[in-house]
């Protein structure tokens, strides 16, 4: 597949996002894509899938263009890909477009479905799938599209890091002779399995194209100075040193039991936050670990005591925002049409309107969002995204915030960014407890480790 | 999407949605036209024996089914009953004006409810949905374009109820920390709408991509589940139409009702 001198804008957009792009992709090739959000990773997956401008509108120009036609696509979000139901009917819906007979059409979904490893009868509610089982349903999918090229953009964002991994396994056992061209931003567990690597910069240009070693030993600079995620990442993070003195005790939970649909989901015994603690919390998907967020915000019905300074909590708005949730989109958290204002009405209501408003450029400030204080919420990226709800806590003045996920989905630049900030909020007195999957987050910088195993929740190394 | 309550399946199962659908509507014409509660009073029967024997759910569900229909009949007449017109006063009480006639009315108004609420629910636990728009393509030649959105959206309908409840308790959470002005009456409203709606285009415009790249179009395609007119088909109707025309004459010789007509 090949493109040559290839440019393309966006209708509406003052800038083109690539110019003067040149790209080769030999067959049987496995490329994979990195660069630092908004360089147009998805974009170039798009077009050389075909799907940009046939499907998704954009101008395009090229001196030459040579792309396969029917290529398979896996996409990011496992929920917005699937148009059926049931597994057997969402196999047969690409069949039935390819006019496959009725009677083949059994054999070939159980043989896609043996080939990726998920093992379920095909009458099974994809709704009842986790986001891996659903990620390998789409790799089966993609198998029964007979294609010769597949294009894999971020499969395993969503998915906890034993996932990705046994996933990334799995793709290679199937990938055989086929073109594979990959964009993802968590490369740990796909680096070594690809044959060359393409670096793009902010500005859409290729910057470097180099076998996965040669692209470590000689772009090493160029990878750290873009923010990208590569196999020896975690040697740039911030390092802190842990606090280890408690402070006043802040949150007690006694015998909190949490169910979900008539059976106990998670139990806690006894349980004391203190405060100026980096907590984190982990666990399985779907362990429990954001239903004990809930549970102890008493969004969601539950048994037991939530005792905050004393007073024990029955209702939400008892914490008055000390206790803050960040939940895993923070779109949902959002309320007014501006970055400003958002932060501003927690405000408003404690000081006076300019003190109000020189409060809140410094909380903006703080964030690295004053740059964008006059966009919409929704239009911002999602780095800032998570940043902006962070600091929409901040005007309450919190003394223990949740975070659930909140490195989910950023590049190394803005994950590092954002480290130092809730070591600043740590060494500020404020309590942070921060659901993660990351393996690195987690030896790297929590004073005390909470773990849900086995329905209970757990301290790690040493008892509750 | 019963599956887990089902005990059994019976050859309305395997009766054709298109068929069901015709036959919901005939029967809602019929009953609408029949003005004899004595016959209404067995039809309704003969649908609650369909419902029992037919439906093949857990009995726990379908009592809980029966209780709620009826109470929510009897609820519905209730305006009819105590507030009606009639000769022959049974009880009065201020506003409250109960007569034969208006029992009889409003028994008359709970029957009809009855009697379709059956027959619905009858046809929802014997309906897969998707089988509904198979045949729709197959046999009432529905474009798949409008079939296959149509399922699609349905499958986006509990990620939008979650982001629903999402949103709201994020909006208890701040609630005590801004002014209600923000979050209450027609603002809170819109920004909710715009959010949910920002949400779900982006969704549907990915969940779009992704058919498309999957080779979906409207032209010639199989079809996984065929769907066809079958003898059961002529089996259901007979069912229907057995009832209708035995609770008409059964109507005449067992009349727990004193009129023949309850205008």
């Amino acid at each position: 597949m090949e493109v040559v001198n290839m440019a393309l804008q966006f209708r509406g957009a003052h800038d083109p996002l690539f110019t003067d792009m040149n790209l080769q992709i030999e067959k049987g090739e496995k490329v994979l894509i990195v660069g630092p959000s908004g360089s147009g990773k998805s974009t170039l997956l798009n077009i050389l899938s075909g799907l940009m401008p046939r499907v998704i509108d954009a101008l395009l120009e090229a001196d030459h263009m040579d792309l396969p036609d029917g290529g398979a696509v896996v996409f990011q979000d496992p929920d917005s890909q699937f148009t059926m139901p049931t597994i057997g009917e969402e196999l047969a819906f690409i069949m039935e477009n390819n006019q496959v007979h009725i009677d083949d059409m059994t054999s070939n979904a159980l043989s896609a479905l043996e080939a990726v490893g998920l093992r379920k009868p095909l009458e099974t509610q994809i709704s009842s799938l986790s986001g891996g089982m659903k990620q390998k349903l789409a790799i089966a999918s993609a198998l029964l599209q007979k294609a010769d090229t597949f294009f894999l953009d971020e499969p395993t964002s969503m998915l906890d890091e034993n996932t990705a991994c046994s996933l990334w396994e799995m793709i290679q056992e199937v990938w055989e002779e086929r073109t594979v061209v990959i964009v993802e931003h968590r490369v740990e567990h796909v680096w070594f399995r690809v044959d060359r690597i393409i670096l793009l910069n902010d500005e859409g240009c290729i910057v470097a194209s180099a076998t996965p070693s040669e692209m470590l030993s000689d772009n090493r600079e160029a990878l750290d100075a873009l923010g990208v995620w590569h196999p020896h990442s975690w040697q740039n993070a911030p390092r802190f040193t842990k606090s280890t003195d408690n402070g006043a005790p802040l949150l007690q939970i006694n015998d909190l039991s949490i169910n979900r649909v008539g059976s106990e989901l998670l139990s806690v015994d006894d349980l004391h936050i203190p405060k100026g603690q980096w907590i984190t919390l982990e666990g399985e998907n779907g362990s429990g670990k954001s239903s004990f967020m809930m549970a102890v915000m008493k969004l969601m019905q539950t048994r037991g005591e939530v005792i905050f300074e004393d007073r024990p909590i029955r209702k939400t708005k008892q914490f008055q925002g000390a206790l803050y949730p960040v939940f895993q989109n923070p779109e949902l958290q959002f309320i007014t049409n501006s970055v400003f204002d958002e932060v501003f009405i927690n405000l408003e209501m404690h000081h006076d309107e300019s003190a109000a408003e020189k409060k809140t450029g410094q909380v903006l400030s703080r964030m690295g969002l004053s740059h964008i204080k006059r966009l919409h919420p929704l239009e911002i990226s999602t780095g800032q995204k998570r940043r902006l709800s962070v600091a929409t806590a901040l005007g309450g003045i919190p003394q223990i915030i949740f975070l659930d996920e909140p490195t989910f989905g950023l590049d190394a630049r803005h994950t590092f960014k954002l480290l130092e900030l809730i070591h600043e909020l740590v060494e500020d007195g404020t309590t942070i407890i921060m659901i993660t999957h990351d393996k690195e987050i987690k030896e790297r910088y929590p004073s005390r480790r909470l773990k849900i195993h086995n329905g209970m929740l757990e301290e790690v190394g040493g008892g509750v | 999407m019963f599956e887990s309550i089902k005990r059994y399946s019976t050859f309305i199962d395997r009766t054709n949605p298109l068929t069901k659908i015709v036959a919901a509507i005939c029967l809602f014409i019929a009953v609408v036209l029949i003005h004899d509660p004595n016959h209404l009073f067995h039809l309704s029967l003969w649908m609650l024996l369909l419902f029992l024997v037919m439906s093949g759910i857990e009995l726990k569900y379908q009592a809980l089914l029966i209780a709620v229909t009826v109470l929510t009949g009897l609820v519905s007449s209730a305006y009819m009953i105590l507030y009606g017109e009639g000769d022959t006063t049974l009880f009065e009480f201020g506003l409250v004006h109960i007569t034969e006639e208006s029992i009889v009315r409003g028994l008359h108004i709970t029957m009809r409810g009855l009697t379709l609420s059956f027959f619905g629910s009858l046809i929802i636990f014997t309906t897969r949905l998707t089988d509904v728009f198979y045949s729709m393509m197959q046999q009432a030649k529905v474009k798949p374009k409008y079939a296959y959105s149509f399922m699609a959206s349905i499958r986006m309908l509990p990620v939008i109820v979650n982001e629903f409840i999402t949103l709201r308790r994020a909006r208890k959470v701040r609630r005590s920390l801004i002014s209600r002005k923000h979050i209450g009456g027609l603002r809170g409203f819109t920004s909710t709408v715009v959010i949910l709606l920002s949400q779900s285009i982006r969704r549907a415009h990915r969940l779009a991509v992704a058919m498309e790249s999957k080779g979906f179009d409207d032209g010639a395609r199989t079809y996984y589940r065929q769907t066809r007119f079958s003898g059961y088909d002529v089996c259901f109707i007979a069912l229907i139409a057995v009832g209708l025309i035995a609770s008409y004459y059964s109507g005449q010789w067992i009349t727990p009702f004193g009129t023949s007509d309850a205008r």
